[in-house]
């Protein structure tokens, strides 16, 4: 007889991660949806143990090569896996036993044919077992950016870069909100009966909170997967982050309105401007791929948006004459460094370089310099990211106002009272999660707004 | 010690019950020694000796990596409750499919040397032994499942990496 095991599957998942650029959330969601009949158990767990194990790479990589005799370079990417797994369960996951988490370690080296090494993943395990309280104790200080880069599994560069642009009080906050249970945020169509929406989820056992700022948006707590609850065949509902729908909002879409979304995919900005300019306005939705494109399709097919038109197109282009000067408003919300959501995605912290910041800086100002055609005299420019970075963000927009004739819209009306910084009356917002203290969770993510003149 | 060649399902010899053992002879006891490593091998938690092409009542089980047991003519003895939960078979590779089987069996057997003894099995254990001694009469575990077989194929496509290092 053969069994199923969420060790292995997860032990095979992160593999898999290590050896592609595919994203850890839709890696691990699509094996689930393969293996959908493990018991809920076994999901969570593995659910866990990928999630835990990316996230704290940094940490768990410091701990191993501190107990591990073998130098960290020379181990070997299985084994390191295996050592990962196996460290998190002893410090991070409370319900495994020490004993189960070494002995599961060393099953799963044996049976992924490393059985000579099973004695080395045993003495490593346990050794770190043993001095467990002092490695606790270790990562509780937050007294350097060392220090603070090893507790929230942080690289050093991004702790410096945190701490430069926000000050240790904030960013300290900003850190702890990687590890806090994160809602899902789903924004509620305005066709959808949200009372008979609330109540179908709240059956199927999902905790729904709404958002303090913006009434469409939900947060769903403990939610199997958002394509299984009730309203999501039928377009009542799509998810979107708080900070993405108040940077739409922040654009003042009005009824009628053209608007063009430059980098859509996969268009959470689009449908909420679709909901704003209505059926005599117009969306145009671009991306690079039909890859992207088709999940654009996808979403608009499913909320019935007939005033969404999806281009494929390469932001960075020149517009063809009959696009130039037609759009009253201009979303450009751009790829970027994505530190802002590094919570969500966490290869992100990994995966980036402090030398991809510039190049991406570059990248950005190309396709706003690409795009700004198709805004017309005296329309609306919606500039955004989801990064913390100054290049990125404060730089861009004063390169924006020198460079073009824009000038900044004060949207202090638009920006929830709560929420509001000074800088909403120079037409910016940079919100960080974790602020306002905790009370809503929102991503990381900036805006800027000008008005082409 | 070798590793042998498991039989898949559509094998004649996989629907044929199985003869007893009646005693233990050096060529048995290699047996043994070959079902275990082709059952860790494969990393599963049972074998039958059917499932090697021999029609002999011998199983080998493990379910926890470190508790290997030898079953000679094994039978149930009592069983108690229900679970039903999903299992696979080193026959059948890739699929999975959920069965119910007891709680709780107490089972019958004789070691390698022969000698009678019991084992009680619960969860995993009592679901492995009941998969494994159907196998003794002939009887694969897709003729009881609820519902279709899932579909459980790796996930990445190298699984040759035991790579040794010093």
């Amino acid at each position: 007889m053969s069994v199923t095991e969420s060790r292995r599957l997860a032990f095979e998942t992160l593999l898999e991660l290590e050896k592609t650029e595919k994203k850890s959330t839709e890696l691990s969601a699509a094996v689930l949806d393969k293996y959908d009949w493990l018991p809920q158990r076994d999901k969570a767990f593995y659910l866990r143990l990928c999630q835990g194990v990316t996230e704290r790479r940094l940490s768990l990589d410091h701990i191993i090569d501190r107990y591990a005799s073998v130098k960290g370079g020379k181990m070997k990417l299985p084994v390191r896996l295996i050592l990962r797994m196996g460290v998190y369960q002893l410090l991070y996951m409370d319900s495994v036993p020490a004993s189960a988490a070494c002995d599961q370690s060393v099953q799963l080296a044996k049976k992924k044919g490393l059985g000579g090494l099973a004695p080395f993943v045993n003495g490593v395990l346990r050794g770190i077992d043993r001095s467990g309280d002092a490695i606790r104790r270790m990562f509780e200080s937050e007294d350097s950016m060392e220090a603070l880069s090893l507790r929230y599994s942080v690289p050093e560069w991004i702790v410096e870069l945190l701490d430069r642009r926000f000050g240790k009080e904030r960013s300290l906050v900003f850190l702890r909100s990687l590890y806090e249970e994160r809602p899902v945020s789903v924004h509620i169509s305005e066709k959808a009966d949200a009372e008979a929406l609330r109540s179908a989820w709240e059956k199927d056992g999902v905790r729904v909170e709404t958002c303090p700022y913006l009434p469409q948006i939900a947060y769903l707590y403990d939610v199997p997967g958002v394509e299984h609850l009730y309203g999501f065949a039928e377009g009542a509902f799509f998810v979107q982050d708080a900070s993405s729908l108040l940077a739409v909002q922040a654009a003042g879409i009005k009824p009628g309105d053209t608007v063009v979304d430059v980098c859509a995919a996969p268009g959470g900005k689009s449908l909420a401007a679709a909901e704003l300019c209505g059926e005599t306005g117009k969306v145009f939705s671009c991306d690079l791929t039909e890859e992207k494109l088709a999940r654009i399709k996808e979403n608009a097919r499913r909320f019935r948006l007939d005033n969404l038109i999806a281009e494929q197109r390469d932001a960075r282009c020149a517009p063809e004459e009959e696009q130039l000067e037609k759009a009253d408003v201009l979303i450009c919300d751009l790829p970027c460094s994505g530190l802002g959501v590094m919570g969500r995605k966490a290869q992100i912290r990994y995966r980036l370089k402090p030398e991809d910041i510039p190049s991406l800086r570059e990248l950005q100002r190309e396709i706003l310099k690409a795009s700004l055609p198709r805004l017309k005299k005296g329309g609306t420019l919606l500039y955004s990211t989801c990064t913390l970075t100054k290049e990125e963000n404060d730089d861009n927009r004063n390169w924006l106002l020198s460079e073009f004739p824009l000038q900044s819209v004060d949207i202090t009306e638009r920006v929830p009272a709560q929420l509001c910084r000074d800088s909403a009356a120079e037409g910016y917002m940079q919100l960080l999660s974790g602020f306002p203290e905790g009370e809503v969770p929102l991503d990381g993510f900036y805006y800027s707004v000008f008005r082409r003149i | 010690m070798a590793i042998r060649n498991v039989r898949k399902q559509g094998d004649e010899v996989l629907k044929t019950p199985c003869r007893p053992v009646t005693k233990m002879t050096p060529h048995l006891n290699e047996l043994i020694d070959d079902m275990l490593e082709t059952m860790y091998d494969a990393n599963g938690v049972g074998l039958a000796a059917p499932q090697v092409g021999v029609l002999k009542r011998l199983v080998v089980i493990d379910v926890t990596g470190e508790d290997p047991h030898v079953l000679i003519n094994p039978r149930i003895l009592e069983s108690s409750g229900e679970q039903t939960g999903w299992e696979g078979c080193l026959s059948v590779p890739e699929k999975v499919g959920e069965v119910t089987r007891p709680a709780y069996v107490r089972v019958a057997a004789l070691d390698r040397e022969m000698k009678e003894f019991e084992i009680e099995g619960t969860e995993l254990l009592a679901r492995c032994l009941c998969h494994e001694i159907d196998h003794l009469d002939g009887i694969m575990y897709t003729s009881k499942v609820n519902g279709p077989l899932k579909d459980v194929s790796n996930l990445s496509e190298d699984e040759e990496i035991g790579e040794e290092e010093d």
